[in-house]
């Protein structure tokens, strides 16, 4: 082949050109379609994240209210009652001995309760 | 003190209108390969979505970065060529004719090629091929006459 005959060749041809659709995927935002959905995964899970702690803190919070016994309160710890009872020093032991005793019954029936996934039959 | 760009996704349409056509084709000629001359565009025009600055020379910027994003893709290259390399002019188009030559210029080296392709079909002067490609005139005239020998002997 003569150097006339292979330019004549590539007269006939030229590269290929670029596909149709090419333009779109280079110029629809590249910089957005990669960082955008980054960063809405980041606030969704943050979202989730805040949601899952407040929801845990109301579920800890409801559970430690039910599972505290109320408090005992005694002569000693309230000058009201102290002052109502008057100052007979029996009677003040009296009712002491009464509140530990309530406080002990209540204390052994939580303990005999069933553990979870025990049955109750 | 450089300019800045307004609105860098309108300047990539535009430059893409502008250029693309032209840099897929010279990406195409150095890769041989569609595939990649697609990947290479892509990552020349989403470095300039991120570009803040005006360029001043954007076809000469954009030929040249589509060229190191070329030969960088080659230097890496694990895949098999893909696509179609050539396209007829006219309206006859001899598919035996356009597959010969189309692996004879698979099978030149790289440089042979970019210097085939921005000769012959871009019209370029070998000087002009020695400024961008950063070497002398006589190894753009030796690689581009090593070229057409090598065509010339896988063609006959």
């Amino acid at each position: 082949m003569f150097d006339r005959e292979l330019n004549e060749l590539l007269r006939r041809y030229r590269p290929a050109a670029p596909p149709p659709d090419l333009r779109d995927r280079i110029t629809v935002p590249i910089a957005v379609r990669r960082t955008w959905p980054w960063a809405v995964a980041a606030a969704a899970l943050l979202l989730a994240a805040c949601a899952l702690q407040v929801a845990t803190d109301r579920i800890y919070r409801t559970v430690e209210r039910a599972a505290t016994p109320p408090p005992v309160t005694t002569a000693d710890q309230s000058p009201e009652l102290r002052e109502a009872l008057g100052d007979d020093e029996l009677l003040l032991i009296a009712i002491e001995r009464l509140a530990r005793v309530e406080r002990e019954q209540r204390e052994a029936s939580e303990v005999s309760m069933p553990a979870t996934g025990e049955s109750w039959q | 003190m450089p300019r800045r760009r307004d609105n860098p996704r309108a300047d990539v349409g535009r430059l893409y209108d502008e250029c693309g056509a032209a840099l897929y084709r010279y990406a195409l000629m150095i890769l041989a390969d569609a595939a990649g001359a697609e990947d290479a565009l892509h990552e020349v025009f989403a470095a300039l979505l991120t570009r803040p600055v005006a360029i001043d020379d954007e076809p000469r910027y954009l030929r040249r970065a589509v060229r190191n994003a070329c030969y960088t893709a080659l230097r890496r290259r694990v895949r098999t060529a893909s696509g179609p390399l050539l396209e007829v002019v006219g309206p006859d188009d001899r598919l035996d004719e356009r597959l010969a030559l189309e692996s004879a210029i698979r099978d030149l080296p790289p440089d042979q090629r970019e210097v085939l392709h921005l000769h012959a079909f871009e019209g370029m002067t070998f000087q002009e091929i020695a400024d961008l490609a950063g070497e002398s005139i006589n190894t753009i005239s030796s690689r581009y006459r090593y070229a057409m020998g090598k065509l010339r002997q896988m063609l006959t």
